[in-house]
């Protein structure tokens, strides 16, 4: 099989982590200067698989072949140096070295004398980043570079390697949409250069843009792998969750009425001028704006995590002030925010705590917690919401993506929050918990929330909400009603380009 | 993952796995450990279950017991406190000084201990003298929170400095001499016994059921370990993470001046350069307690095991007549042995 079409094939690969199968007999091939998509809802194995190439995870069961040619990898390094790179989500790179320190890493070229030779370095780094057409800074620690500066940077070092197959893991989830344009033309060019591409995302939709082939992923098994040009988007989607999901909305029914929330000409860090907006009750304010766009600092500055400069902001025509997080709380504006893992959730704690955290100190007894009242309300919201989990004293380390979210929603809704701000609730979450996680929303909002919907996802703000603000670096550049306007001119206006 | 149906309510996805017994061994591997000593103990030495050797041993272990209490609140939440040795020996210097009738007394010059020391002139009853000893070893805590909260200090740096300044700080009330002589009431907090208990035991066992149901029970004890292990998702949650940890810290320094006291009262005599090193015996007692280093998770219970853990390695290899210098070599091998156990099942 010395000259076989595919330049890595897994044949039959099983890996079991305690409690779960992960990979399930799965048979997976990648041809030579292809880019070969792989989707999968969270938890479907996608990670588990790439994990095992990268030499991250040992295998229990199959064969990897390379070049025809069985091979074991019994570390990162050793993968990579056989020519297959990851580049994850989480960049591997060391933030404080610049780019060309970061590409030689652990291997600096040196004189004859055994001194690093920078010069020598630079040249080398220069000429691996200058084909990808964008600016670099060599001389900066990559830190002080944007995220897609430091994938490029990343995709240097994977390229010095001379690698055969480089791993996107989920590239566009930090990449803005002129970013990723960018990253698509790079990975034209590197399978122009015959170098082998598995491209990894959420967004079916980029996935017709580049792809060649693409395999789906479904409890630890494949659930089929065919041409990019023999699907459609529904296909794949059918063929993730196993029946059919339909891409449609929740429908609304009540209509927004007086109103709650009230941002009046508000100052506040990164936010490069004054931003007002009003939400009433019953109400779903979409904001859209790219990353960098200050939509999660106006988030900030309404839920108390930085301070506002000036501006006012009031509820139900109360002035608030509101200093912290726990004094947004009180008064009953939340948010669910970006990062659930580090922002969202105490991941060691359990859904019952996690649930109610914000009103521990309501429900005390004589400076006692009330364990009872507290798995009480846990129990009542986590079944409201359909959280799927082991018991209430599950740590919420172990549920899914989808599961988590809905755990942070349960905990504003047991909070009786009247204002509940969501920066990009659906992010990393699965379609299908995504499609539960907009009727929850929907629901909140009939109930008299007032909810203000932060995405970069277009389909979802158009979808779900009743009114849309746009975005663009610090400030709000226009309000649309989403039944009267198409996805372009949003997303022009978001660009600037109108 | 499992299919389900929209609207379904809480689904157990994996049924609750018993226990084996590889698991329970790990689970409870420290309780183990200290069975295992014990068995030695009573084994290498016919003396070792007698009344008088085991409280004598408890006694050893009262002073980093009270100390790793407060020490377990602080690492709960990722911090840690290098200053409790230095407050220990100070909050001796400050009691020995109040009860002379004063406030502050600052020894500048090296001068003999019986010349400095003057006569007991106590200013203050004993308990309000030990509660103001006992704040200010809190003081020197709520300087420490404010350093690792407000200035953003790591609280390695902010704490070895306190560390250092309290020390300096003992020797200069004391002016560089021991202070012999307490009252009576402050000998019986060392010395004194209630039936079988000696005091100093009797306090730690207080201390331990209080911090016990602090951490477990209260909402102030769920905030802790809420913000050991997230800080950013507590402070999001409304939790005000920076008065929760300004708190441990305090609670550090108050543990860790009433262990001070208590060995002044032992001791009759108030030592500047007592309580060299008992940060390490403290933070050593919670970590083989089983406590993250970096927080979120561990209990007080644990950490009272792990002092009596350190205290019984001493015991069995004095009872052996194992010399000083070795026993120090023994003792860092059992904390890194436990530790690492510790580490194996936290990672499991």
């Amino acid at each position: 099989m010395a000259d076989s079409q595919y330049v890595l094939e897994m044949d039959k690969v099983c890996k079991s982590f305690p409690g779960v199968k992960a990979l399930d007999d799965v048979t997976f091939s990648v041809k030579r200067g292809d880019c070969h998509c792989l989707v999968g809802q969270n938890g479907a194995g996608k990670s588990t698989l790439i994990k095992i190439l990268a030499g991250a995870y040992p295998l229990d069961l199959g064969v990897v072949r390379l070049d025809g040619r069985q091979v074991t990898f019994r570390s990162p390094d050793q993968a990579l140096r056989m020519g297959i790179s990851v580049l994850y989500q989480e960049l591997a790179l060391n933030p404080y070295f610049n780019a060309v320190e970061n590409i030689f890493i652990g291997r600096e070229l040196s004189n004859r004398w055994g001194i690093i030779d920078y010069e020598r370095m630079k040249r080398e780094a220069a000429d691996l980043i200058d084909p990808f057409g964008v600016h670099v800074n060599l001389n900066v620690p990559i830190r002080e570079l944007s995220v897609a500066q430091q994938q490029i940077v990343a995709l240097a070092k994977a390229l010095s390697f001379d690698s055969k197959v480089v791993v996107f893991d989920e590239p566009s989830a930090v990449l803005t949409t002129e970013e990723l344009e960018r990253l698509f033309a790079i990975i034209m060019r590197l399978k122009q250069s015959g170098v082998t591409v598995i491209y990894i995302s959420h967004r079916l939709e980029e996935i017709f843009r580049i792809g060649d082939m693409v395999t789906v992923l479904r409890d630890g098994r494949v659930v089929g792998t065919t041409p990019v040009a023999e699907v459609t988007q529904p296909d794949l989607v059918r063929m993730m969750v196993g029946r059919d999901v339909g891409m449609e909305f929740p429908a609304r029914k009540g209509c927004p009425s007086e109103t709650y929330l009230e941002v009046a000409n508000v100052r506040a860090p990164g936010l490069h001028s004054e931003a007002s907006l009003v939400v009433r009750k019953g109400e779903i304010l979409g904001i859209f704006g790219l990353v960098g766009s200050g939509r999660t600092e106006l988030a900030h500055a309404i839920a108390g995590m930085s301070r506002v400069e000036y501006g006012e902001i009031r509820l139900k025509g109360e002035r608030l002030s509101i200093q912290s997080p726990a004094d947004g709380i009180r008064k009953g504006v939340a948010l669910l925010p970006e990062n659930r893992k580090d922002e969202g959730l105490v991941l060691g704690m359990s859904v019952a705590e996690n649930t109610t955290m914000p009103i521990w100190r309501r429900i005390q007894k004589v400076g006692l917690l009330d364990r009872r009242e507290l798995r009480c309300v846990a129990d009542t919201y986590v079944n409201k919401l359909g959280v799927k989990t082991a018991g209430l004293d599950y740590p919420v380390r172990n549920l899914s993506g989808g599961n988590q979210q809905k755990v942070v929603l349960a905990k504003w809704l047991a909070a009786n929050s009247q204002v509940l701000i969501l920066d990009e609730p659906t992010r990393g979450v699965d379609i299908g918990a995504k499609m539960e996680i907009y009727r929850l929303v929907v629901d909140a909002a009939e109930q008299g929330l007032g909810i203000v919907l932060i995405s970069s996802e277009l389909g979802e703000v158009l979808g779900l909400a009743d009114r849309v603000l746009v975005m663009r670096a610090g400030c709000i550049v226009g309000e649309f009603d989403p039944r009267e306007v198409d996805q372009e001119t949003i997303l022009a206006r978001a660009m600037g380009v109108a | 993952m499992t299919q389900f149906e929209k609207n379904e309510s809480v689904v157990t996805l994996r049924p609750g796995r018993r226990m084996g017994i590889g698991q329970l061994m790990l689970e409870y591997n420290l309780y183990i450990i200290l069975a295992v000593l014990l068995t030695i103990s009573s084994i290498v030495s016919r003396e070792f279950f007698t009344a008088n050797n085991l409280t004598n041993l408890l006694l050893r272990c009262s002073f980093n017991g009270i100390i790793s209490s407060g020490m377990t609140f602080v690492i709960l939440t990722g911090g840690t406190d290098l200053s409790v040795g230095s407050v220990f020996a100070f909050a001796g210097v400050f009691l020995a000084t109040i009860q002379r009738g004063y406030f502050f007394r600052f020894m500048p010059e090296l001068t003999t201990a019986f010349e400095q020391a003057g006569e007991l002139n106590p200013i203050l009853p004993l308990p309000a003298a030990v509660a103001l000893t006992v704040a200010v070893g809190g003081l020197v805590g709520l300087v420490n929170g404010l350093l690792v909260t407000k200035a953003k200090m790591p609280p390695f740096a902010a704490t070895l400095g306190t560390m250092v300044a309290v020390r300096g700080l003992a020797f200069t009330y004391a002016g560089g001499f021991p202070i012999p002589g307490f009252t009576e009431g402050v000998k019986w907090l060392g010395t004194g016994q209630l039936g079988m208990l000696p005091v100093p035991v009797a306090i730690w066992i207080v201390v331990l059921v209080v911090v016990w149901v602090i951490l477990k029970f209260t909402v102030f004890g769920r905030e802790v370990y809420a913000v050991g292990g997230g800080e950013t998702a507590a402070h999001f949650s409304g939790i005000r993470a920076d008065r929760v940890k300004i708190a441990v810290y305090v609670i550090s320094g108050m543990l860790a001046a009433l262990a001070g006291v208590v060995m002044a009262g032992r001791m009759n005599a108030a030592e500047p350069r007592e309580g060299a090193g008992y940060e390490l015996d403290a933070i050593a007692a919670v970590a083989i307690g089983g406590t993250l280093m970096s927080g979120g998770k561990g209990s007080v219970l644990g950490t009272a095991a792990g002092a009596i853990v350190l205290g019984l390695i001493a015991n069995i290899l004095n009872l052996t007549n194992v010399p000083p210098y070795p026993q120090q070599i023994a003792k860092g091998l059992i904390i890194l042995g436990a530790v690492l156990m510790q580490r194996f099942v936290s990672t499991r």
